[in-house]
């Protein structure tokens, strides 16, 4: 995913003398091209994502189109009050782009888990916030965000899933056979649900790679076609779920149950492998498809009352 | 063509006072500063909103009520809309705010001003202009972190058309910045980050003038204002409590006493 985006970074510089990019000290090896290339746009601000997104906001004064790179907790969370003040609140619509979401960084520690990046983002008005899930959506959602004028923020990890095909929208079904539970995901997740089919074929999946603004035009045909929705999420329960959550009550919607496969609320000591973190918090293929049959279960004893 | 400074400071005074505002003592350590801005600006361009017009960012957002008198005062805010400064329903809040015409961007929250100058700077140095940047920041200021990221790049790159003015009038809003966490030697500080630095008295509008309109350095410039904070009313000079009050009945005629003399 990160060569693809890369890429598309690379060209879309080319292309558009209007584009900054900026890393605060991440990028080794991906960014010296474009160093090369483009000397005046591409700029290291050094290890300071405060600076990083206030000069964004400086850039964006002049009607330049920024793209702010680092890792996603430190953008998200160090600079939050830049993406708020100098950002969000002067609706200039940089392209953030958060690296090693979710466990990617997971045996580096807590510190550098994104887990509760989408919930802190998603507070803040006139920002979009995608969790790309395949390499062929992480493309769609660059050009998206670089067409758009309101602000971005892109977070992915290291996953490389490919759908095989190219997708028209970032949220979209990955897998429709007319289940009666739908799985609801975004980012590394969908890979792991599609996984899960090795598991149990009793579900449909639908990527939401686009989490904010959410997409209330699908939401009503997807609530409605479904017994039970299941999100799936390398998030706390403040992610989309805590998103889908709002939505249904304000919708009073009552004949779909919603539930969540997310990662426990608590920052651990322990680490590992991003699959061993994933394992401790219901988050494995297998696990999900377990989760799956449970509720498939449940709704067959609920069905024969 | 400019107006006196003790205008200045009645007309701040009067709309201070109307509004029911604080930040009374910040904003009367800044005038000479503003005036010395404004004067040196090309204001034509500014007012034509090209993008490479000069600009002007005043990070330390709570001297609002003087920065709002000064564009008056230079043809860049009507009566009316001065009058209704921190007003129910008026955009002139108690905090510069780029909702008002002319304001490149909304401070108030310390810490927000020069990296967003510096990225303004940047992007005139690519469009190849030869507009510069004005950045004002309180000395209290200066003890937000995110200033010295900003500071580091600056000198770094040699942002030669960005100038950093502080108002350093040696007060925060709990008393003097010794007693708290001192920041001197200031000029020092900004040297040893590749700024070419000056020290002047703050409430001379010449002695600021002479550092920001000549450009010859390859470095940003920094200004160290020495000010008094509710500089031009005696019981305002260097007292916090004028932080927080806003002057009114017997108090106005007396500050609005000295300021006539
Ligand atoms: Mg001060």
């Amino acid at each position: 995913m990160r060569a693809i985006l890369f890429h598309k970074i690379y060209e879309s510089m080319r292309r558009n003398p209007n584009l900054f990019f900026l890393t605060a000290g991440v990028g080794f090896n991906l960014i010296e091209p474009m160093c090369k290339e483009f000397p005046d746009r591409t700029m290291n601000v050094g290890i300071a994502e405060q600076n990083l997104v206030g000069v964004a906001a400086g850039l964006s004064n002049l009607g330049f189109k920024a793209i702010c790179y680092s890792y996603t907790n430190f953008l998200a969370e160090r600079a939050f009050e830049q993406i708020r003040n100098d950002i969000c609140l002067h609706r200039y619509a940089p392209i953030f782009i958060g690296t090693t979401a979710g466990f990617d960084n997971a045996g580096l520690g807590a510190t550098h888990h994104a887990l509760d990046d989408i919930g802190a983002l998603k507070t803040l008005p006139h920002l979009k916030i995608y969790s790309p899930s395949s390499s062929e959506s992480i493309g769609l959602i660059f050009d998206e965000a670089l067409a758009s004028d309101m602000a971005s923020f892109i977070r992915f990890t290291k996953n490389d899933f490919s759908e095989g095909h190219p997708v028209s929208d970032a949220n979209r079904f990955v897998i429709e056979r007319h289940a009666k539970i739908l799985i609801i995901s975004h980012g590394k997740m969908v890979a792991n649900s599609v996984r899960a089919s090795e598991f149990s074929s009793g579900f449909d999946l639908f990527a939401m790679d686009r989490i904010k603004p959410l997409d209330a035009g699908k939401l009503k045909d997807l609530f409605a076609g479904y017994r039970a929705i299941v999100v799936v999420e390398d998030n706390f329960k403040s992610g989309l779920y805590n998103s889908l959550a709002q939505w249904m009550a304000e919708n009073d919607v009552k004949n779909t149950r919603l539930h969540s496969i997310s990662v426990e609320e608590t920052y651990r000591g322990e680490i590992g492998t991003a699959a061993y973190l994933e394992d401790l918090n219901g988050l494995n293929p297998k696990q999900i498809a377990d989760f799956i049959g449970l509720i498939n279960k449940d709704l067959s004893s609920y069905d024969e009352i | 063509m400019t107006t006196p400074n003790k205008q200045l400071r009645r007309k701040i005074l009067e709309v201070i006072s109307r509004g029911g505002s604080p930040h009374i003592a910040s904003a009367f350590s800044m005038v000479e500063i503003l005036n010395a801005v404004f004067r040196t600006m090309a204001l034509e361009k500014i007012k034509d909103g090209a993008r490479d017009r000069d600009r002007f960012v005043m990070s330390k957002g709570h001297g609002a009520g003087a920065l709002y008198v000064i564009m008056h005062a230079y043809g860049l805010m009507g009566d009316d809309d001065l009058a209704s400064f921190h007003a129910n329903g008026s955009l002139l809040a108690g905090h510069a705010s780029h909702f008002v015409k002319y304001i490149e961007h909304s401070t108030g929250a310390l810490g927000h001003g020069l990296s967003p100058a510096l990225g303004m700077a940047i992007g005139l140095r690519a469009l190849k202009s030869e507009a510069r940047v004005f950045v004002l920041v309180g000395d209290g200021e200066l003890h937000e972190g995110s200033n010295w990221e900003a500071i580091m790049l600056a000198g770094h790159l040699g942002m030669e058309n960005l100038y950093v003015l502080v108002d350093s009038n040696g007060y925060d809003q709990m008393g003097p910045l010794g007693s708290s966490c001192g920041i001197e030697p200031l000029r020092a500080k900004f040297e040893s980050f590749n700024f070419a630095t000056a020290e002047v008295d703050g409430h001379s509008e010449q002695e600021i003038m002479g550092v920001i309109q000549k450009s010859e350095n390859k470095k940003p410039t920094a200004v160290i204002c020495r000010t008094v904070k509710g500089k031009g009313v005696s019981f305002m000079e260097s007292n916090v409590v004028w932080h927080y009050r806003t002057p009114a009945g017997e108090e106005y005629e007396k500050a609005l006493a000295e300021l006539n003399d």
